[in-house]
């Protein structure tokens, strides 16, 4: 019966209502609640409208999409702000609209020169199409650096498209991209369902694995979207009480209907910061349940994006997926923060396992895990907020990058013992008890939420505070 | 025949192999040759890495060497296309 309810857009007959004309109202309609319940913005529900409305155009209806977020994210950075005035030169002022239409080309020619020299890979030079990537992200770097110069502040949105290039690249030296166009790649580049620098839903390959073909497989996808985008709903409705019951937080509507009942547990990051004391019991659940507030969080901002690109036709895997129920470190890993996990396996982890043939398995095992954990996971970090690299701040560096780097090495450790269990274990298959699974999930939960002491945000705070913090724990 | 007889037993030890990384309660063997089993939620990607070396080992594919996509290994028919490749 749970399970019924819960699958609800895997039911054929629902499926087939959602075909019909009635239940395309029907489904829109809900679909438009929810993406203005989720505040969703304006070019993303008119995207859906019209992919609905004309389906065999979703590519180049999203492309359009994607100019008008460039649009939207340069207004942003360059602090115009028309209010509810259309964009013509007269509401914006002649300046304003100039730079508005000069910076918007300039971003999209920086797009067709990266997309079209990735379409003609095979005419680069054989040092780039040996090593792509390296070669991609030295670039990238050097237009980091160049974006110190005057007139080349756009290149600092580099970053921003770092990832989904990297897919575009890696499938063009597979020869994947062979008759594909400019407009394929423009709409997941920035994206109008989320653009992050996560690439939620990966390149143009796995977006078409993914895009519904026929009505069915579009109504379908569609329900599977509006599910996402319910159990977020739910999702920030508990997040919102355990605001208000565990934290004494939160919207004050919530508090009054609770009767101002609080447990009042403080927050990790206070606590880390030292800007709260608390008994050794007290800071353990508060470690506790900040996994399962940073849990609660990204699976609200996962499965809004995810619903949306759904939505749109692209039935792809939510970014998170139950997590807190896994049984391993490597699988927790995996359902927590699948796109980025996604991101490190295929740039760092498998290149590295694939290069190290010379090494015995659990070193090869061991070499490509830090290279995705460990190496990956800092890259991915400086490389979206490069400002102490760029300026050769290496104290700053540091502090910035310290705690990350702990965390990383804790994570990197983790999951290779953890894969080195599981392989181990699968040698030796049986059914386990519930008392295991119990206390396998407790011992995962104790990992993660350990390791978030050196991962949480609390800005100006140190390593030296944070293993402090970890040694009050045991009462040290 | 003995070719057909050959690739049919390398499918079927494959299968049973799959059967061993597969996630609890999935079978991979109800699911079409041609189906992608990570899309189908059947084996996670880093998984790959057994199939990897289930090739390097058993058939001796060097996967780096021939270019191969780890991700055209998510599904038999791209494993078993691997391992043809491989004794071309």
């Amino acid at each position: 019966m749970i399970r019924s309810i819960s699958q609800f857009h895997e039911h054929e007959r629902l499926v087939a209502a959602a075909q019909t004309v009635a239940g395309r109202c029907i489904l829109w309609a809900v679909a438009t609640l929810l993406l203005v319940w989720h505040e969703v913005n304006a070019l993303m529900f008119l995207s859906v409208t019209l992919v609905m409305l004309f389906p065999g155009w979703r590519r180049m209806l999203l492309s359009l999409a994607a100019i008008g977020m460039i649009v939207d994210v340069l207004m942003e950075k360059l602090d115009i702000d028309p209010g509810p005035a259309l964009l013509t030169r007269e509401a914006l002022g002649a300046l304003p609209w100039m730079t508005l239409t000069g910076s918007t080309t300039a971003v999209l020619a920086m797009i067709l020169v990266a997309i079209t020299v990735a379409l003609h890979f095979e005419k680069l030079p054989a040092v780039i199409r040996r090593f792509p990537l390296i070669a991609f992200h030295s670039a990238l770097w050097v237009a980091l650096l160049l974006s110190y110069l005057p007139g080349f502040a756009l290149l600092t949105m580099a970053p921003g498209m770092a990832w989904r290039l990297s897919y575009l690249f890696t499938q063009a030296s597979r020869g994947k991209t062979a008759g594909t166009r400019f407009r394929d790649h423009l709409f997941y580049m920035v994206p109008v369902y989320g653009t992050t620098v996560t690439p939620i839903g990966k390149g143009l390959d796995y977006l078409s694995r993914h895009e519904s073909r026929d009505s069915r497989s579009f109504a379908a996808s569609q329900l599977a979207g509006i599910k996402l985008l319910l159990l977020a709903v739910i999702w920030t409705g508990v997040q919102g009480l355990m605001s208000v019951l565990v934290y004494g937080r939160g919207p004050e509507q919530l508090s009054a209907w609770v009767g101002g009942w609080s447990m009042d547990v403080p927050l990790l990051h206070r606590l880390v910061a030292g800007n709260e004391a608390s008994p050794m019991l007290v800071a353990w659940a508060s470690v506790y349940l900040d996994l399962i507030r940073a849990t609660l969080s990204l699976a609200i901002w996962g499965h809004v994006i995810v619903g949306g690109l759904r939505l749109l036709g692209f039935n792809v895997f939510r970014n998170t997926y139950k997590p807190l129920l896994a049984e391993s470190i490597v699988d927790f890993w995996s359902r927590y923060y699948f796109y980025f996990k996604e991101l490190l396996v295929e740039f760092f982890f498998y290149p590295t396992y694939l290069r190290s043939t010379w090494a015995g398995l659990r070193t090869r095992l061991f070499l490509a895990v830090f290279a995705a954990a460990f190496f990956g996971n800092m890259y991915y970090h400086v490389l979206a907020h490069p400002e102490t690299v760029l300026n050769f701040d290496l104290v700053g560096f540091w502090e910035q990058w310290g705690p990350r780097s702990i965390y990383s090495l804790l994570l990197a450790l983790g999951i290779w013992i953890s894969m080195l269990r599981q392989q181990a274990s699968r040698a030796r298959p049986g059914r386990t008890s519930i008392p295991v699974q119990l206390r396998r999930i407790a011992g995962v939960w104790t990992f993660y939420a350990v390791i978030r002491i050196w991962n949480v945000a609390a800005p100006e705070t140190g390593m030296g505070e944070r293993f402090e913090f970890f040694l009050s724990l045991f009462g040290i | 025949m003995n070719q057909m007889h050959e690739r049919e037993r390398e499918r079927e030890d494959l299968l049973a192999f799959l059967d061993t990384i597969a996630r609890p309660g999935i079978e991979p063997s109800s699911f079409s040759d041609d189906t992608n089993l990570i899309d189908e939620g059947a084996i996670d990607s880093l998984a790959l890495i057994q199939i990897i070396s289930y090739l390097e080992q058993k058939h001796g594919l060097d996967l780096q060497a021939r270019g191969v996509d780890p991700n055209d290994l998510g599904s038999v028919s791209g494993i078993m296309g691997a391992i043809e490749r491989a004794r071309r």
